[in-house]
């Protein structure tokens, strides 16, 4: 990944943010409905939470692998780039 | 003006049909997908990355065509997300194809034979291990915000649709959708985790390594049944589209039906139907010699909504236990001429409609060279000839 490509990917994360910040404003219900409905999926979360579990290994490194790709875009080592 | 009354009259008729009672009239659904594009007079890419000209059209067509309930898997506005994932599942229309085609699905094989085992012992770190598979872009700290980002910017924009349709009277039949686990060994679709077996290599898989495919099968079949409790709990709304490609007589002898595949989704849909739950299973292709498997479901709790299936013969198999759906082929709306489409509906109602319990409507997604007469015709027909009292 090179540090222009970081660049457009930030551009992407602001557009992509205010077109979730928008209908916080324009439909501000549908945003209030999701978040009242939230709490009542984690207990159907429960039949998946032993895959999650037998997860965490591989939840662990991908994040590893994730910060070690980011800190290489911004100028540091890696086999990527 | 209030569409309220106009709302609860064409939820009543769809709630009737799938309760097996006789409506006033014969209800007509829309699964719009691309035609709302072209109807609307935008892009392909449009629907799929403009969020404001996707909800604008999609109010435009519930205003002009007066259907009574729209059944439109959550595909469009999906560019911003696919874009942030850089899948390499899906060929996107104004990218990759002209700006006025649907998107193609790009069949690989992704998964080796010998990876069934790791993918039953922990399927999560499956999917993790094997994401670069589906994406161009290394994964890092900003990829993966993007990737989140964008998935949760498409989710609220297909809310704020589904609001706009329905202030307009038009009830959002599903607003949460799945693929048949069935599906997901064979093939990945963005936002939906499946093994990408491709079709030819699980099909080298029933014959070489069945207890294999039976094993992947449950484990992806619980997933599924996890998360579509999940949409339904976040939505609000009680109905459920699972699309089924390759489950029909075109893919599955009865014999192999019965052995690989209904354990699998007799399980799915008696854990839907116990959670109150009503499956729209979108049959695609032909299903005749497999419908009567769905005898066993118990009564008047799914939609059954077939493509190719002969309809007189599945009116025959199952149509006393469930509502049906659909029949008129999405080739006749493009190529066809209102006259034929109009003769095509009234035999079909002729011949599913008697005592309720059939909703009329394409039996496909409505491609976007559909005439607009044709699907007037369609309306028309269910309004006119369709009406019981």
């Amino acid at each position: 990944m090179s540090e222009k490509s970081s660049i457009y990917d930030l551009l992407d994360i602001i557009r992509g943010s205010l077109d979730i910040v928008e209908p916080l404003i324009t439909d501000t219900d549908v945003v209030i409905n999701l978040l009242k409905r939230m709490p009542s999926t984690l207990p159907l979360m429960i039949p998946i939470l032993p895959m999650v579990i037998k997860a965490v290994p591989n939840i662990l490194q991908f994040m590893i692998h994730a910060v070690k790709e980011s800190s290489s875009a911004f100028g540091g080592n890696s086999h990527n780039i | 003006m209030d569409y309220t009354n106009i709302y609860n009259e064409r939820l009543a008729r769809i709630r009737d049909c799938i309760n097996l009672k006789e409506p006033d009239r014969v209800p007509v659904v829309a699964k719009t997908d691309f035609f709302t594009a072209s109807y609307a007079g935008i892009s392909s890419y449009d629907l799929l990355y403009d969020k404001k000209k996707m909800i604008a059209a999609y109010e435009k067509i519930a205003k002009d065509l007066n259907f009574d309930g729209l059944a439109q898997p959550p595909f469009l506005h999906m560019g911003p997300m696919m874009d942030a994932m850089d899948q390499t599942l899906l060929k996107i229309p104004g990218r990759d194809l002209p700006p006025d085609f649907t998107y193609q699905f790009v069949e690989r094989e992704l998964m080796k034979p010998e990876e069934y085992d790791t993918f039953i012992r922990n399927p999560i770190g499956y999917w993790i291990d094997t994401l670069p598979r589906i994406s161009q872009t290394p994964l890092s700290l900003l990829s993966g915000t993007k990737t989140l980002i964008g998935m949760m910017g498409w989710y609220i924009g297909w809310m704020q649709t589904v609001k706009r349709v329905e202030a307009l009277g038009v009830p959002y039949i599903t607003q949460n959708t799945i693929f048949d686990p069935w599906d997901m060994l064979s093939l990945t679709w963005p936002g939906m985790l499946g093994l990408s077996r491709s079709l030819t290599g699980l099909t080298t898989d029933m014959y070489r390594r069945p207890e294999k495919v039976i094993a992947a099968h449950d484990v992806l079949t619980d997933f599924y049944l996890a998360l579509a409790k999940i949409e339904v709990a976040l939505t609000g709304n009680k109905a459920l589209y699972i699309i089924c490609l390759r489950g029909g007589t075109t893919f599955l002898s009865p014999k192999q039906f019965e052995r690989l595949y209904w354990p699998g989704m007799k399980k799915l849909l008696m854990g839907l139907i116990k959670e109150d739950i009503t499956p729209l299973l979108l049959l695609e292709a032909d299903w005749g010699l497999n419908l009567p498997f769905f005898r066993e479901l118990p009564k008047a709790k799914c939609i059954i909504d077939l493509d190719m299936t002969d309809m007189a013969k599945a009116e025959e198999i199952i149509g006393d236990r469930q509502c049906l759906m659909d029949g008129i082929p999405v080739s006749l709306l493009s190529v066809g001429t209102p006259k034929q489409v109009e003769e095509y509906c009234k035999n079909i109602i002729d011949i599913c409609g008697e005592g309720g319990g059939y909703i009329l409507a394409p039996g496909c997604l409505t491609p976007p060279d559909a005439k607009v007469e044709n699907i007037r015709a369609m309306i028309n027909v269910a309004k006119t000839y369709g009406r019981y009292r």
